[in-house]
């Protein structure tokens, strides 16, 4: 059963044997094992439960709903716009439909340098496996991409470097677009279409619109999780609820997992430290005929071997995807003056785009601020900067080759780049804080994944340290980036942690 | 020898301290308008409403009717996140009251001609100060957002909407 805040106007206190907090790609792993097992679960989520047909396609109606603080959460600088769905089946709602595998090489950095052993690659492997089934995991077909992506993989071409279509959980996609806020086909097949259904088929409870407070902890046992019912857009509070249980799964995402565990005093000295965000920047071309960016599957194709993946440093380099937006999202991501914002848009249908994705190292953090909101504290790194603007510049000559009338650049002090040779000005500009338009869809690393309690935050059983009965099954327990697209990487990590749990 | 001379402050800190004077005062200003959410304006107040509005008008095209807009805004605002509306209203003062600043003349933001005022958030947007660069991105993003999202906007760029009304 699928239950809203309205459903229960008198709050209400329960007790269950397995309580997911978050109904996301960890969470949503975890209630449908749980359940599937013969576990009594609760699953709670903050946000709404947004059937197919309350997705209108219209940004201003859906950003608020689906999205966490309607999709303005901001760095505590302004500087990134951080990107998660607030909804039954979390960011997968949201998301591109990106389905990637943690790489090998990643596995064997964390073993080396962080000590996470508990997980052969096999294991790994095979848990990938059944989760990227469950939710329908195939190949995007080259006559599939739109021009947009097309135009990716030709410039790609030209400048020496290959592209390719992305792995997708879509199924029976018909281009509309609207990925972004949310699929009103049922066609992406997010969390709240394969493992929700799983887990409401045995038995599951899923009470939505419920923002847990905190943990009531005794010794090393956490007892309760209480907290409020929310209003899902203005987060006014209905009620309140405490639900008791023998286990319970953390799965709220980098930025909230974290800040749960701070207002409940346990976690230790690395709670909400470590945190990753794979920065993005647009990179914007003109052509001179029509793109239609905004139609097709948005994100098909990636630059395939501008990034790396190695033992002894984990992911690095960059990559570029292509990428849609609605007119409000694209007028918003660029850098541009209230001129040439009128004209670019003027030539919405001309508009290619691509992100510019570096997987950073970890160095930001999560806090507690005012009203119990999480204050996210991350500066760009000199090396992440660098790599950021040269997969800038590598996306400028992409387009150039492609035959784009002009790049436009992520600074608002850039001219439009016609040739070349008008990329020398990028030496002399810098991404600042709240001025280039930066987002992130990746927030990872804040309840890192270790054996050593003073520089993680969970055991490699994935359990809080010091707790008996508390697991993190997010995106949250990876010690550094794990994948461009941490959906399947998250989903594994709950497989494999949710059979600890039930062992 | 009179007593100014007395005054152990050199010519430095007075200037510092009749700078801070002056910056408490419009301060003052600025917090002492807030809140003033009224029937007409049921969560940004007059004020902030009004400073909205001449930032629309300064980022939008002619053809954007920012009053509209902006009370389209101020509704939504008043059914959402309060403490991210109370954010945006803050930073709408300190854009009124700051904005029109200069070295010789105070105006106000949203009495400074509209080109003027243009020039000012985008000298905010690049500015060497943090805080300024937030604010110019908060009110940035409300006003395209808000135009470009609306199906009035959509004819002239050749969108053609949502597919699942058809």
């Amino acid at each position: 059963m699928i239950r809203a805040a309205k459903d229960v106007p008198g709050g209400f206190v329960t007790r269950t044997e397995v309580c997911v907090i978050g109904s996301g790609a960890g969470g949503g792993v975890a209630a449908a094992l749980a359940a599937e097992a013969g576990r009594d679960v609760i699953v709670l989520e903050e946000g709404p439960y947004v059937p197919k047909e309350q997705m209108t396609q219209r940004e201003e109606e859906m950003y608020p709903l689906l999205y966490r603080n309607g999709g303005n959460q901001m760095t505590d600088d302004g500087g990134i716009s951080v990107l998660q769905g607030r909804v039954l089946g979390g960011s997968t709602v949201v998301n591109m439909a990106d389905v990637e595998p943690i790489p090998e090489a990643i596995l064997a950095h964390w073993r080396a340098h962080f000590g996470v052993d508990r997980y052969g690659g096999d294991e790994v492997s095979e848990a990938a496996r059944a989760c990227a089934a469950a939710i329908g995991t195939n190949r995007i077909a080259p006559e599939d991409l739109n021009r947009n992506n097309a135009l990716l993989v030709q410039g790609a071409e030209k400048v020496g470097l290959s592209a390719r279509p992305f792995d997708q959980n879509r199924v029976g996609c018909i281009g509309s677009g609207y990925c972004l806020v949310g699929c009103a086909y049922d066609a992406k097949r997010s969390v709240a279409l394969t493992w929700i259904p799983r887990a409401l088929a045995k038995g599951a409870l899923v009470q939505t619109e419920a923002r847990v407070e905190r943990l009531e902890v005794d010794g090393t046992r956490v007892r309760a999780a209480v907290g409020a019912l929310v209003d899902p857009i203005s987060q006014r509070i209905r009620s309140l609820f405490r639900v008791e249980a023998d286990e319970f799964v953390l799965a709220a995402g980098a930025i909230h997992s974290p800040l749960l565990l701070l207002a409940s005093g346990i976690g230790g000295p690395a709670v909400g430290r470590n945190l990753s965000l794979q920065p993005q920047a647009p990179a914007v071309a003109l052509f001179r005929d029509d793109v239609v960016l905004y139609r097709g599957i948005p994100q098909a194709a990636f630059t395939d071997g501008t990034q790396t993946a190695t033992e002894a440093g984990g992911l690095g380099g960059f990559r570029i995807e292509g990428i849609s937006a609605t007119p409000g999202m694209a007028a918003t991501v660029t850098a541009l003056g209230p001129e040439a914002l009128a004209m670019f848009m003027g030539r919405f249908r001309q508009a290619a785009a691509a992100l510019c994705l570096v997987p950073d190292r970890p160095g930001g953090r999560v806090t507690r601020g005012r009203y119990n909101r999480p204050k996210i504290r991350y500066t760009l790194s000199d090396a992440a900067h660098a790599t950021l603007k040269e997969a800038v510049r590598t996306a400028a000559r992409i387009y150039l080759a492609a035959g784009a009338e002009q790049v436009l650049l992520p600074f608002p002090e850039a001219t439009p780049v016609r040739s070349e040779r008008d990329l020398a000005q990028l030496d002399a500009l810098r991404f600042r804080s709240a001025s280039s338009p930066i987002i992130s869809a990746h927030p990872q690393g804040t309840c890192r994944m270790g054996p050593d309690p003073s520089t993680s935050v969970v055991g490699l059983d994935l359990k809080v340290h010091g707790t008996e009965n508390l697991r993190v099954l997010d995106a949250s327990v990876f010690p550094t980036t794990s994948s461009s697209h941490t959906m399947l990487p998250t989903m594994t990590f709950a497989w494999l942690g949710s059979r600890d749990l039930l062992a | 020898m009179g007593a100014v001379a007395t005054l152990p402050l050199t010519r430095r800190q007075l200037l510092g301290g009749g700078a801070l004077l002056a910056g408490g005062w419009v301060l003052g200003q600025a917090v002492g308008h807030w809140p003033l959410a009224s029937e007409a304006s049921p969560f940004l107040g007059s004020s902030a409403r009004h400073t909205l509005q001449a930032a629309f008008e300064a980022l939008l095209p002619a053809e954007a009717d920012a009053a509209t807009l902006v009370e389209g805004v101020d509704r939504f605002l008043a059914s959402g996140d309060p403490v991210l509306g109370g954010q945006l209203r803050l930073a709408l003062h300190v854009l009124e009251h700051f904005g029109g600043a200069g070295p010789f003349a105070f105006r106000r933001f949203s009495r400074l001609p509209v080109a003027r005022r243009a020039a000012v958030l985008g000298a905010w947007q690049r500015s060497a100060f943090d805080p300024k660069r937030q604010i110019a991105a908060a009110v940035r993003k409300v006003a395209v957002f808000t135009w470009w999202s609306s199906p009035a906007s959509w004819p002239s760029i050749g969108y053609d909407g949502p597919w699942v009304s058809r």
